[in-house]
């Protein structure tokens, strides 16, 4: 097996697809730190032949990327020369799908299978490995023989019986030894049966006898429980009649007691006729009353009727309330104008006596006007006296100088005369009359105005007296118009309550004629109170009526009821003579009904007392007493019957089966024999040591071959089995494998790793690819050379043999052609292909 | 209980219908009624329908 190509998609922590191509290439190293996904590409290798890895063989799902639904890889590799194709797709749900492909050369790849078990044991023909020999050899497990080298030789035998698979051989032997338990208790059990075979013959036999009496008894038992049931069922059904009769009496005797008797209801009958008599009297009283009130009732309107009726009286009650006041008013009305007429005159008087004073006031009025005149005249005169004597005087005084015909010297004038010689009393004469006349005129001048105010005053009254008396004279007129008007209405009222009352005295008239009215209704009155009487008496005796009446029907309903439930059929009026009659007849029918339950009674008793007589008699002629259970015992005898019938098939099928127990033993027997000596032979011995040490001479021979190769001839392992290792460069120097440097453990670890894969792969395997992971780690950089040159002398000395080898190591990188490096995506975890032969598709 | 027959006093010696009806209206018009049952017929308590008018005797009339 060669691959050509993995292609990766959601496997591990591969989330996109990556794919490695191998073609061509015969050493190829895949690097990158811790956890980038180098051990993946391996495990991917694995799950595409086999669909399992190293360390997920049964939980495959947790291969699937965390990150993705589905993984996917497909691995192309090819077989003596033929090219396959493996395509394994997980799901986290739904169905996973396989299939192989081969692909012949230059022609489209054809399905050869498509379930995962059918691809599997496809793959695992071609390459002649099974999933364990497969993880043995082709993942090359040098670190386990790293420990193996330097372990004590003790353990070293066991490392390789796990390496050989020789520990399945104890496996083996303990599943014998299990088989053969098994074999040695089932012998022992038919042992045991054989013994107590001779016990169970003699007891069937007993048992046989026992059955026969058994069956003979149940069949009797069961014929007499028929008879017993018949006879049972017969007492039932009378014992059923008796109680039904007696259930019936009971019934009869309570409806008995719910009949009314002779005495409950004769006294109700008597009343009832009692009441109705009543009634028709209280009726006929009732009548009489209500014609009385029709009566006075008519005399009442034949008294309105007589004055023109109710209305007329009634507006002739009104017309004279209106007259009585109309009168009245006029009265009023007259007096008033009578007033206003007196009033009248004696303005008229004041007046004329006001004109005559005013004309007084003017006469005195004149005369001191005169006086007055006179006075202011006399004032004057003495006024031009006074001017004179002064006048006078002053001449007198120029009278020396005056010259009569010659000019006076002041007035130029030609004195004419001269005047006489001065006088002196008689300007002081003058002035007193002057100031005597000016002192008589004042009092006419104060009796002038005096005498005017006075004519003032009454020419005012003079003017207010006429006002009034026109005043007076307009109201005098309006009073007797209104007094005319009153006198027309009273005339009109008067007429209108004559033409009702008649002539008379009309409100005399209307008290007569309503005293008779008065009279009429209280006969009214009367009649009416005399007819509520009546009519309560009526009401009371319809009210006794009405019980007796509802008592007979309540007795009716009672009647009628006890008929229905006792099954009479009653025709029942309202009708009391009706009730008693049916009330009889519910008697009757009831003593009847009574007495013929009783009888029937008495028949049922006496059935019922000849059904168990009968029973007894049956049971005692099987010997048993009455009160045994016949049913029961029945039972209990077919019971017992099959009971022993069971037992005696169970010993005759046991003696039956004893024939073929025998052969059933003898078969066990020859099986113990095979196992015990297939035991034997697999107990640890002398031949599989032999078989082991032959292998680890094999092993130790050719890793030996191996180790010459990778140490360039240095080395070679001891041919004892020991893994001693021979120095070929020191004189055959035999030193211990645990004397060797890191990077000689390594090679030399190698070497048997290669040596059992060739061992394998002779077994039927064909390997052309080892994939070494890690184990480089330890070394230090010499070292690592060292190692390094080994696996180039491996690849070199193969032919077309494919070697990968994985490992965290950075300085590995310049010791490959071909390089895959891988670094991780410190967010995602997500592998990424950094360079070298793998690569995006 | 007072009527025509008050103070005549009637024996019932009957089972089926019309005789103790008989006994009955004659008790209805005031009779005095003593029944006599046969053993074992009746339970001694008297008529319902007299109300405990009437008397109970109970005697055995075969032997």
């Amino acid at each position: 097996m060669r691959p050509r190509s993995l292609t990766l998609r959601g496997f591990r922590s591969y989330a996109d697809e990556v794919r490695f191509d191998f073609t061509g290439r015969n050493l190829v190293g895949i690097v990158g730190p811790i956890g980038s996904g180098k051990s993946s590409i391996l495990d991917a290798v694995s799950f595409a032949l086999y669909g399992k890895t190293p360390k997920f063989e049964s939980e495959t799902k947790r291969l699937i990327n965390q990150r993705r639904a589905a993984l996917h890889v497909e691995l192309v590799f090819e077989v003596d020369g033929v090219v396959w194709k493996v395509v394994r797709v997980l799901r986290r749900t739904g169905a996973a799908a396989h299939t192989l492909y081969r692909i012949p050369e230059g022609a489209e790849p054809e399905e050869v299978a498509d379930k995962a078990r059918e691809v599997t044991e496809r793959i695992e023909a071609l390459l002649g490995l099974e999933f364990e020999a497969f993880r043995r050899s082709v993942l090359l497990a040098q670190n386990q023989f790293a420990g193996f080298l330097e372990a004590p030789p003790t353990d070293r035998s066991r490392v390789l019986k796990g390496v050989f698979g020789f520990d399945r051989l104890d496996a083996m032997r303990e599943v014998v030894k299990g088989r053969l338990d098994v074999i040695g208790r089932s012998l022992q059990h038919l042992a045991a049966r054989r013994a107590s075979a001779e016990a169970d013959r003699r007891l069937l036999e007993t048992r046989s006898v026992e059955l026969a009496a058994a069956e003979a008894r149940a069949t009797t038992l069961d014929a007499l429980r028929e008879s017993v049931m018949q006879a049972d069922a017969l007492i039932r059904q009378a014992e059923g009649d008796m109680q039904a009769a007696d259930e019936e009496l009971r019934r009869l005797d309570d409806l008995g007691a719910r009949i009314p008797t002779h005495p409950d209801t004769v006294g109700l009958f008597d009343a009832a006729s009692t009441a109705a008599a009543g009634v028709a009297a209280a009726e006929a009283s009732h009548q009489a009353a209500l014609a009385a009130v029709a009566k006075a009732v008519g005399e009442v309107e034949e008294a309105f009727a007589a004055a023109g009726g109710r209305d007329a009286v009634q507006q002739a009650g009104d017309a004279v309330a209106r007259l009585e006041a109309a009168r009245v008013a006029l009265a009023d009305l007259t007096e008033r104008r009578d007033r206003l007429a007196r009033d009248r005159v004696a303005a008229a008087e004041g007046h004329d006596a006001a004109l005559a004073e005013v004309t007084r006031a003017e006469e005195a009025a004149s005369r001191a006007t005169a006086e007055a005149l006179a006075a202011a005249e006399a004032a004057e005169q003495a006024r031009v006296a006074l001017h004179r004597a002064h006048e006078a005087d002053r001449a007198a005084g120029l009278r020396s100088t005056l010259v009569p015909g010659e000019p006076c010297p002041v007035c130029a004038q030609t004195v004419a005369v001269v005047p006489p010689p001065a006088a002196g009393s008689q300007v002081a004469a003058a002035d007193a009359e002057l100031k005597r006349r000016l002192a008589a005129a004042d009092a006419p001048r104060a009796a002038e105005g005096a005498a005017a105010g006075t004519r003032g005053c009454a020419q005012a009254r003079l003017t207010a007296g006429a006002a009034r008396l026109d005043e007076l004279a307009r109201e005098c007129a309006a009073a007797d118009e209104q007094v005319r008007a009153a006198e027309d209405a009273v005339a009109r009222l008067d007429a209108s309550v004559r033409a009702v009352l008649g002539d008379g005295d009309p409100v005399e008239a209307l008290r007569s004629l309503r005293a008779r009215v008065a009279a009429a209704e209280r006969a009214t009155e009367t009649a009416r109170a005399a007819e509520l009487g009546a009519r309560r008496t009526r009401d009371e005796a319809l009210a006794a009526r009405d019980q007796t009446v509802q008592a007979v029907q309540r007795l009716r309903t009672t009647v009628a009821t006890l008929a229905g439930r006792l099954g009479v059929e009653l025709e029942l009026a309202a009708d009391e003579g009706d009730v008693a009659a049916g009330l009889q007849t519910l008697r009757a029918e009831w003593l009847q009904r009574r007495d013929a339950t009783a009888t029937a009674r008495q028949r049922s008793a006496r059935q019922a007392d000849t059904g168990r007589a009968a029973r007894v008699d049956l049971l005692e002629s099987a010997g048993l007493a009455a009160t045994d259970d016949i049913v029961e015992i029945t039972t209990e005898a077919f019971r017992a019957a099959t009971a022993l019938g069971a037992e005696v098939r169970v010993l005759e099928r046991n003696l039956a089966e004893l024939d073929e127990l025998a052969a059933e033993e003898a078969t066990a027997l020859a099986g113990r024999e095979l196992l015990d000596r297939l035991h034997a032979d697999l107990a640890p011995s002398k031949f599989l040591e032999y078989v082991l040490d032959e292998r680890r001479r094999v092993l130790a021979d050719l890793a030996g071959t191996h180790l010459e190769t990778l140490t360039a001839g240095r080395y070679r392992f001891s041919d004892d089995g020991e893994f001693d290792v021979i120095d070929l460069a020191a004189a055959d120097l035999v030193r211990s494998a645990a004397s060797l440097s890191g990077g000689e453990t390594f090679l030399a670890s190698l070497a048997l790793a290669l040596a059992l894969a060739e061992i394998v792969s002779r077994e039927g395997g064909r390997l052309d690819a080892f994939f070494l992971d890690e184990g480089f780690g330890s070394l230090d950089p010499e070292h690592l050379d060292l190692a390094m040159d080994g696996v180039e002398r491996l690849v070199a000395s193969g032919g077309d043999r494919l070697v990968v080898v994985v490992s965290h190591v950075p300085a590995l990188r310049e010791r490959f052609e071909d390089l895959i490096v891988l670094d991780r995506d410190a967010v995602t975890g997500v592998t990424r292909v950094v360079g070298g032969a793998g690569g995006e598709p | 209980m007072s009527g025509p027959l008050t103070g005549i006093r009637v024996v019932e010696i009957a089972s089926l219908g019309p005789g103790p009806f008989a006994a009955m209206v004659l008790a209805d018009l005031g009779a005095e009624v003593t029944r006599v049952d046969r053993i074992g017929t009746g339970d001694g308590a008297g008529d319902p329908l007299l109300r405990g008018r009437s008397a109970v005797v109970t005697a055995d009339l075969k032997t």
